[in-house]
C-alpha cells in the first residue's frame, strides 16, 4: 500500500504532519526519521501535539485510497 | 496505525558546527540562502547584505531584506557559535513596522521550513510534490506531500 506523508506549513511557519497508510507503529519510526533529518538539515521541530488515528479514521483513509486506485485502472 | 502530529518550527544551523565545520558549511545555510531570496522576491524587495538603522548608521548582516515598507531592512544573521538565527532590524519612530518585520520573520522561516521538508522526504526515498495556496487576506500556505 502506498504510503504518504502530507506536511502543511502554515503562515508562522508550524508545521502539521499527516501520516497516511503506515501499517502498525511504523508511522512512529517514519516520524523519528523525518524529525531527525529535519533537524540536521537546521529545522528543530518541536512536537506540539501528536494524535493517534483512530480505527474509523483509518478504515475511511484506506477505503479513499481504494477509490483513487479503482479511478486509477478505469483510466 | 497513523497519526497526525503537529510542531512550532525554529531554525538553528548546528549540523556543521557539530562536526567542527563552520556554520557556512551547513546544510542549513543554502536553505536559508534560498529562504531569504524567496521572500524577498515574495514581498517585492532585495537582498544586501546591510541594514540601517533609525540614525542612518549601517550594520553588515548575513543577509538583509528591504522593501519599499521596510527601506531599513531587517537583517538575518547566524550566530557562529550557536548556530541561532537572529533577526536584527531598528522599528524606532515607524508606525506598523514591527508588523511588516513579523511577516518577513514568518515568510522567511515558512519558506525554510518548505524546503526543509521537501529536502528531508526527498532523502527518505518519497516522491515530492509541493502546492502553495495564497491566502486571501495575505500570507500562504504550504503543502509538501510525499508519496513512498
Amino acid at each position: 500500500m502506498t504510503r504518504t506523508i502530507r506536511v502543511e506549513i502554515s503562515k508562522n511557519g508550524r508545521i502539521e504532519v499527516d501520516f497516511l497508510g503506515f501499517p502498525g507503529e511504523t508511522c512512529l519510526d517514519e516520524e523519528e526519521n523525518l524529525t531527525g533529518i529535519l533537524k540536521s538539515l537546521g529545522l528543530w521541530a518541536v512536537p506540539i501535539t501528536i494524535d493517534r488515528k483512530d480505527t474509523e479514521r483509518i478504515r475511511r483513509e484506506l477505503g479513499a485510497e481504494e477509490e483513487r486506485r479503482k479511478e486509477v485502472k478505469a483510466e | 496505525m497513523s497519526l497526525i502530529s503537529s510542531y512550532k518550527t525554529d531554525i538553528r544551523l548546528t549540523q556543521a558546527l557539530s562536526e567542527g565545520k563552520s556554520v557556512e558549511e551547513d546544510p542549513g545555510w543554502d536553505i536559508l540562502h534560498e529562504a531569504v531570496w524567496a521572500a524577498a522576491d515574495e514581498f517585492t524587495g532585495e537582498v544586501s547584505h546591510s541594514v540601517k538603522d533609525f540614525y542612518g548608521r549601517t550594520f553588515y548582516a548575513d543577509w538583509a531584506i528591504s522593501t519599499p515598507e521596510i527601506p531599513r531592512g531587517i537583517g538575518i544573521n547566524v550566530d557562529r557559535k550557536t548556530g541561532q538565527v537572529m533577526f536584527v532590524y531598528d522599528s524606532y519612530g515607524l508606525e506598523g513596522y514591527e508588523r511588516r518585520i513579523q511577516e518577513i520573520k514568518d515568510r522567511v522561516l515558512q519558506n525554510y521550513s518548505a524546503i526543509a521538508v521537501s529536502k528531508a522526504l526527498s532523502l527518505l526515498n518519497y516522491e515530492v510534490d509541493v502546492v502553495e495556496e495564497k491566502h486571501a487576506t495575505g500570507g500562504k500556505k504550504v503543502i509538501v506531500t510525499g508519496v513512498l
